[in-house]
């Protein structure tokens, strides 16, 4: 298979599953890359190219806010990505969305 | 390639805001300490983030600004396009200005058969010494006034005052010469009188006419 077409499908879903992740605590971008690659094991392995993108579009949003944190000890400073208030109604909205989208390509697709 | 050199190629090919730019440029560096505190190493990190034009060129996409030429290509780009106008240019101001010369006929406008009879015309009316017909008939506009009898006649007696019998036409040329957005058909032909040679030297307008008429 075209590797174009599974790219294109899961682009559609990165968004609600960043803003998942930060619903129970804040996350920097490799901590984002390295769940997201283990909860899915391995099917979404997102690069850094694509999670940036989609965290400064929520951030311009006002889905996200970021904060940088002081450099403790040996680990380095790192930019701590928060979920907003708007941002919960939009992940709670796009659940119900996906659910029902979910439903309905599975009915198609299991159908004559 | 080290992280530092890594980053600043992901940063030359991005193609967004500075303050974008700046964002990501401290993320990745972020990002990449991160992972290397987690026990990733460094060549496995550059792995699995892809070249850094693979990664600019994943970012562009993502961001929605295309892979768009840089800055700095786009300024190449453009003195390149100047450089090429420029030459454009002044070929063509050459070319306008420099005479170009190629053979009789080629632009459609002159017949090499005609324009040697014209111009062996004017060779006969000279030797008959007929400028009437030659300034009212032969000549453009341009140079009407000044060939009059008057001035063929010196100009012919300044080449010797005997040239004897005409005899024949020993050599002709014709061409066809562009200079300044006109054509004109250029002749030199050589006639051989009893006692000396000369060389006609004519230059014709698109309707025949003499524009330049030389004699040595």
């Amino acid at each position: 298979m075209n590797q174009k077409y599974e790219r294109q499908m899961k682009k559609g879903v990165f968004e609600i599953l960043v803003l998942k992740l930060l619903e129970k605590e804040e996350k920097y971008g490799y901590q984002l890359i390295s769940e997201l690659r283990k909860k899915s094991d391995g099917m979404f392995a997102m690069k850094e190219g694509t999670l940036y993108p989609i965290l400064y579009r929520l951030e311009d949003d006002g889905l996200v806010i970021s904060k940088w944190t002081e450099a403790k000890g040996k680990e380095t400073s790192r930019k701590y990505y928060f979920i907003t208030e708007d941002g919960r109604k939009v992940l709670s909205e796009l659940k119900k969305l996906w659910f029902g989208f979910e439903q309905k390509v599975s009915e198609i697709l299991g159908g004559e | 390639m080290d992280q530092e050199k890594y980053i600043k190629r992901v940063m030359k090919n991005l193609n967004c805001s500075k303050e974008k730019k700046k964002s990501f440029c401290e993320d990745l560096q972020a990002d990449i300490a991160a992972a290397l505190e987690s026990g990733e190493t460094w060549e496995a990190a550059r792995e699995r983030m892809g070249t850094p034009t693979e990664l600019a060129r994943e970012f562009n996409e993502n961001l929605g600004v295309g892979t768009k030429r840089t800055g700095r290509n786009k300024i190449i780009l453009i003195i390149f396009v100047v450089i090429l106008a420029v030459i454009i240019l002044a070929i063509a101001l050459y070319n306008r200005q420099t005479p170009n010369v190629s053979e009789v006929g080629s632009s459609g406008l002159f017949d090499k058969t005609v324009v040697l009879s014209t111009s062996k015309q004017v060779v006969e009316l000279i030797n008959e010494d007929n400028y009437e017909i030659l300034q009212d008939q032969y000549t453009a506009a341009e140079i009407k006034e000044a060939l009059t009898p008057e001035v063929m006649l010196s100009a012919k007696q300044q080449l010797g005052n005997d040239w004897g019998e005409f005899q024949r036409f020993t050599s002709e040329y014709t061409s066809e010469v562009k200079v300044s957005g006109r054509t004109y058909a250029g002749v030199e032909i050589v006639a051989l009188y009893e006692n000396r040679s000369i060389t006609f030297t004519m230059q014709f307008d698109e309707d025949m006419l003499l524009t330049l008429l030389y004699m040595k």
